[in-house]
């Protein structure tokens, strides 16, 4: 038993060597000596959103750590922040583990979203349409339903093509999609 | 605006006592007042969810005006796949770009065909965070235009394709359309033009309990309205650099912006566009294209040679022809 708890805790700090080994993002300390000021943000990007993920490097195609959610809130470092940089040092906390890396700036905000998207409304596609609307914003006037249910079946047809899904793209597909993209286009320098 | 509210909340608290008359529920509803008030300001800063269903919206009207191509077919669903692709490589690419119209002013000093911004561009709350990311759909109609509205939803015209003779043509187009959703153009044309009947609205909206929610078909249908129109003259330039800045950051030639400019003026002429159409809103083509050369010059946004080498630049050509011609 204690030959398997030494085993599984040895994993754990070889793990956490080889993140910092290979890892050029800082991993900012929150508190305690040598704490770097730091500051809560919200993730403001839809789950589906390719820069909903924590990445290893301030590059929107590099590896990404841990996929995050709307309305999650993160520790950012203050002077990416208040430096307005496009890339701010974050940290989050996942199972009791911090996971340190970066975010653009522009997906997060200094508080959480008003009125999240309610999925399940979505799920239904374009006969929904109107509901969700008038379940999010009161609406009894004037919108064109039809024109609406075009808009989301053109929206499913992008989520299906980026992220294999019409309802639940798949962020890491969209991202690697994007990647391909640049790639085949001979637009990355690398 | 807190601070109005938070006054009005001791106006509605002195009042009471002073009259001594009224109990709680009046109390209660004058503090429901303040709430409302409170809400004017959220009407004026609204999240990137809410930009996303206001784009959504605003995108309804539009395909109401201008039939969309709809994947029907593999070549078409091909065909928004790919300019799909293009805008969310071009937005992957550009987050070092400033985000707002005041700090990429700041950035620019290259002289356009009038002052600065008339009015003061606002930095954006949420840096334009876009809840969804970009949505591209084209258009059916064969006129040269292409819309852009809050929340990331971007419409181009095959008019518009077509016209390009290349990717790096159509992917200005893209990064043209895009700055004015990272730039919150539609939405500061909207806050500039309604902000007076956003309060009279919202306060209506109290009145009848129905809170902001009742205003929103007037609103998406007049931010198409501004959409249908063309931004201001300025706005265009902002678009125009940012665009610029973009293509050169995804490894397009930042070139193109120009090349594309050019094109769409030799349109004009062909088409011997009138003073009344939308066009007239832009600034002289001739004069973006000489501001775009001199960005380019003054900020030495050159090629990329790799990225520019004619293998890259022959793969590019390839996939554009091969999903539109």
């Amino acid at each position: 038993m204690h030959r398997l708890m030494f085993a599984v805790a040895l994993a754990a700090l070889a793990g956490c060597a080889s993140q910092r080994a290979h890892d050029p993002a800082p991993i900012f300390v929150a508190s305690g000596e040598g704490a770097e000021e730091s500051c809560w943000r919200y993730v403001m990007v839809h789950e589906s959103h390719p820069d909903c993920v924590l990445l290893d490097e301030p590059d929107s195609f590099a590896p990404a750590r841990v996929t995050l959610a709307t309305n999650q809130r993160v520790l950012a470092s203050r002077s990416d922040w208040t430096l307005n940089k496009p890339w701010v040092a974050v940290q989050v906390t996942i199972d009791g583990r911090k996971l340190g890396g970066w975010m653009p700036r522009s997906s997060l905000g200094e508080r959480p979203i008003y009125f999240p998207t309610d999925t399940s409304v979505e799920r239904d596609g374009a006969q929904s349409a109107p509901r969700l609307y008038r379940r999010n914003w009161d609406v009894d006037e004037g919108l064109p339903d039809r024109s609406l249910a075009t808009v989301l079946a053109q929206e499913a047809a992008i989520a299906r093509g980026l992220g294999g899904d019409p309802v639940s793209p798949d962020p890491a597909l969209v991202r690697a999609n994007l990647h391909r993209f640049g790639r085949d286009g001979g637009l990355l320098d690398d | 605006m807190k601070n109005f509210a938070k006054n009005n909340g001791l106006i509605a608290l002195t009042l009471c006592m002073a009259v001594g008359l009224v109990g709680c529920s009046l109390l209660q509803t004058l503090t429901e007042g303040v709430n409302a008030l409170e809400e004017m300001k959220v009407a004026d800063s609204y999240d990137p969810s809410e930009q996303y269903y206001i784009g959504r919206g605003v995108s309804a009207v539009i395909v109401d005006k201008f039939a969309p191509v709809e994947a029907k077919d593999k070549q078409r669903e091909r065909q928004i796949t790919y300019v799909n692709e293009m805008a969310g490589y071009i937005e992957a690419t550009s987050k070092g770009v400033p985000r707002s119209a005041r700090r990429l002013n700041e950035h620019i000093s290259v002289e356009k065909d009038r002052n600065t911004r008339s009015s003061t561009a606002q930095e954006n709350v949420y840096n334009l965070s876009l809840f969804k990311g970009f949505q591209v759909g084209l258009l059916e109609t064969d006129e040269v235009t292409a819309f852009a509205t809050p929340g990331g939803f971007l419409w181009i015209s095959r008019g518009a394709v077509n016209m390009c003779s290349n990717e790096d043509e159509l992917a200005a187009i893209v990064a043209h359309e895009l700055a004015h959703i990272v730039l919150d153009h539609g939405m500061e044309n909207y806050r500039k033009a309604h902000k007076g009947k956003i309060v009279t609205g919202t306060l209506g909206g109290w009145f009848k309990g129905s809170g902001l929610g009742a205003n929103f078909g007037r609103m998406v249908t007049s931010i198409a309205e501004e959409a249908f129109k063309g931004y201001n003259p300025e706005q265009e330039y902002e678009a125009d650099a940012w665009g610029t800045y973009a293509l050169a950051a995804a490894g397009y030639a930042p070139e193109a912006m120009v090349g594309m400019l050019t094109r769409v003026e030799a349109y004009e002429k062909a088409h011997e566009v009138k003073e009344e159409d939308y066009l007239h809103h832009h600034p002289p083509i001739s004069k973006r294209i000489k501001y775009v050369n001199d960005l380019i010059a003054k900020e030495k946004l050159k090629p990329n040679p790799k990225t520019m080498s004619g293998e890259a630049v022959q793969a590019r050509n390839k996939r554009f022809t091969e999903t539109f011609k």
